[in-house]
């Protein structure tokens, strides 16, 4: 019987994996690109869902950065669509806007942001418009690209013509600048957050020895032989915690030449913990892999 | 006898070499550059040509510098580039640059030099959106993303 069993499970096996005639594509990878979305800057006072709404030239400087995006042939995500999407999903848990910006970051998906602050300035000597244009990772919360843009003092109140020559006096720099940040990622790897805690009532700590080692050091050593190039930062670790915030990853497995990603990630570290007798849990939001250890 | 044979030589080499010419920005709006650029050549032609691909190699290796096009298109290293992308690069700065070229006008009369040498000064106006398609989709440079 048992014989049988396993002879049904390899003769079903490949076909459980096998590729769908439907989507083959001749074993051709297409890179995995970032998921980018351009959103307003507020200040103190007002609310990132409504902004755009009561702004005019906000708006013009988002529709321009993402004019850019579209002229080098990239897509964004659209920022007004996810608020929606979020407002109808009632994904907002308080009304505190810190808040408001994290949650609708992390529901669009969006592995970078692009923030756009306009600054309209009114003089005796003619109306500016400054564009502070701020591109930053969801997960890590690295800085890619920094600009600020211009247009110049004019005698007009077409503050929207001022914005739109803001934008263009430092969008190409922008771009520019971001794409010598992605040639980095390409080659060196790109960030995910690790964050690793333990059930409540958990009989570990950081501290237990796992081995002949604490277990944080155990962490550390197979971090440092699986990131990529060895290239990892720690936050901090205590007893309870301990955080990786800028872990590199490669874009594609280095065996198979296949995307890879935060996911794939995660398993292989979720794959040792076991092997070591723990039992972990994993949690992935965009590129933060949270591991629960009980 | 010997010795005097190479200094001879060595201030042949130097006195007939042509320069790079200079490469500096005017202007640029929506994809397009306009640079000033000075080129030298035995024949008017042969400098307004000089001084054309000496534009595309700055805009190609180095930036032109005040522009939006201030970082090369191709980052990876001069020699390694030169080596891996000969096939795209040698008819791109030989013969198929003239294509990305909007405007080239002289600026003042040309100049005559010694050693019959002439040297011209010219406004050139570069589509850079085009030049940059063109490179991706020979897969020079990679395109916007990863």
């Amino acid at each position: 019987m048992h014989k049988i069993l396993i002879a049904l499970l390899l003769i079903m096996a490949p076909q459980v994996y096998a590729q769908t005639a439907s989507t083959a594509s001749g074993g051709q990878t297409l890179t995995v690109q970032p998921k980018i979305m351009v959103i307003p800057f507020t200040k103190e006072g007002e609310d990132i869902r409504t902004i755009l709404d009561q702004d005019v030239n906000r708006r013009i400087a988002i529709t321009k950065i993402k004019e850019a995006f579209d002229n080098r042939g990239f897509t964004t995500v659209d920022f007004i669509g996810k608020v929606k999407s979020a407002n109808d999903n009632k994904v907002f848990t308080s009304e505190n806007q810190v808040d408001i910006k994290s949650q609708l970051i992390q529901m669009s998906g969006a592995d970078i942001y692009v923030q756009a602050e306009v600054d309209a300035q009114n003089s005796a000597s003619g109306n500016s418009v400054n564009v502070i244009l701020s591109a930053y990772e969801a997960s890590t919360g690295n800085s890619l690209a920094n600009k600020v843009g211009s247009s110049g003092k004019f005698f007009t109140e077409d503050f929207g013509k001022l914005t739109t020559k803001a934008v263009e006096a430092c969008g190409a720099d922008f771009m520019t600048t971001l794409q010598d940040k992605f040639t980095d990622i390409v080659n060196n790897g790109k960030s995910v957050m690790i964050d690793i805690s333990f059930d409540q009532g958990s009989k570990y700590k950081m501290s237990s020895e796992i081995g002949n080692l604490p277990l944080s050091d155990q962490l550390e050593e197979w971090m440092a032989k699986n990131s990529f190039k060895n290239n990892y930062h720690i936050q901090g670790t205590t007893d309870m915690r301990m955080i990786f915030d800028d872990v590199r990853i490669p874009l594609r497995d280095q065996a198979t030449g296949r995307n890879y990603n935060s996911n794939n990630f995660a398993l292989e570290l979720f794959k040792y913990l076991k092997s070591i007798s723990l039992d972990p849990r994993k949690d992935i939001k965009g590129n933060t892999i949270y591991i629960t250890l009980k | 006898m010997n010795f005097k044979i190479v200094v001879t030589a060595c201030l042949l080499f130097f006195t007939c070499t042509t320069l790079y010419a200079q490469v500096s920005f005017v202007s640029g709006e929506k994809g397009t550059i306009t640079v000033r650029a000075s080129g030298n050549g035995k024949s008017i032609n042969e400098a307004v040509a000089n001084a054309e691909k000496d534009v595309f190699y700055m805009l190609l290796f180095r930036g032109v510098a005040g522009s939006e096009q201030s970082s090369a298109l191709i980052t990876m290293r001069e020699d390694e580039a030169q080596q891996r992308y000969k096939a795209y690069l040698d008819p791109l700065l030989s013969e198929r640059y003239p294509s990305f070229i909007i405007s080239a006008v002289q600026d003042g009369e040309p100049v005559k030099g010694k050693h019959h040498q002439v040297s011209v000064l010219l406004d050139i106006t570069v589509n850079v959106t085009a030049l940059r398609k063109d490179m991706e989709a020979n897969q020079v440079i990679r395109k916007f993303g990863f």
